[in-house]
């Protein structure tokens, strides 16, 4: 049976752009409570060197030259959006395991007929056209392997989902 | 920009059952059975089929009165349909959200 991890890209920072479509491709770092440290970048922020969790007043001054969006957290939004996305997951796996505000299992049982990397893409294509929040697949025989395989999707542009098979013993 | 749109997110997990008149409002002497009436509609699955892609918007700016859109109407989004010729759509347009009509028009070649 075949595991798949759906997990949103840059969660927070996605959801601030869902509502204001200019900061898409822009560096965006969401701060933590009280305005604290980073707790999500876009990719703009990650090119940037902007690390995670490091506090908000060490990169002031790139903040500054480079034009970074900054957004206090704002959980009701997350919340809502999260809620969106899960629901959307839903209707595509008989089995899904919420695993974090922003990651959820899918269960692939019986789906051995399916061309699955193709059925993961347009369960991408279908949650980010519905919600407006970018996600990518992993694919593997357990879910260990399912959140690496997301790793890998994730490294990649422009590959959304990634299956990792298990060779077969000598 | 003179029409905007404000976004909100939809609170549908409650139930309102409204009656309905299923025969249409007759103009003239009531219907007798009306009294009898046990039909009842609710409008958040009525009016909204996907919660899970659906936002509400406020207008604001009068033009699209013409086609009965007045400034303070709540707009109900559904992101998950597919745009077709003459379809309302929500867009993004100079640095704001904006009520459009899409309209398919082809130029051909002479």
């Amino acid at each position: 049976m075949i595991i798949g991890i759906a997990d949103c890209n840059n969660f927070y920072a996605s959801c601030q752009s869902v509502f204001n479509p200019s900061l898409v491709g822009k560096p965006i770092v969401v701060l933590s409570n009280n305005d604290g440290c980073v707790v999500a970048r876009s990719n703009g922020a990650k090119a940037l060197g902007i690390v995670m969790g490091v506090p908000a007043f060490e990169i002031k001054s790139l903040i500054e030259e480079k034009g970074v969006h900054v957004f206090s957290s704002n959980y009701t939004l997350y919340g809502d959006m999260s809620s969106r996305v899960m629901a959307t997951l839903s209707r595509f796996s008989p089995e899904t395991e919420i695993y974090s505000i922003d990651e959820a299992f899918l269960q692939f049982k019986g789906f051995d007929l399916f061309d699955l990397p193709e059925y993961a893409r347009h369960i991408v294509r279908t949650t980010t056209t519905n919600t407006g929040i970018p996600i990518s697949i992993g694919l593997a025989p357990t879910k260990t392997l399912a959140k690496l395989a997301n790793k890998l999707a994730k490294k990649d542009p422009g590959q959304q989902v990634l299956k990792l098979s298990l060779l077969k013993k000598k | 920009m003179e029409h905007k749109i404000q976004l909100y997110t939809i609170q549908n997990n409650t139930n309102q059952l409204i009656p309905y008149f299923d025969k249409g409002i007759q103009a003239g002497f009531p219907s007798p059975a009306a009294d009898y009436m046990e039909l009842a509609i609710d409008l958040n699955e009525t009016l909204i089929k996907n919660p899970s892609s659906t936002f509400i918007g406020r207008i604001t700016g009068d033009s699209m009165k013409d086609i009965g859109i007045f400034d303070g109407s709540l707009a109900i989004v559904d992101k998950s349909l597919r745009v077709e010729n003459n379809s309302l759509v929500v867009a993004w347009i100079d640095g704001g959200f904006t009520l459009m009509q899409i309209r398919n028009e082809r130029v051909t070649p002479t």
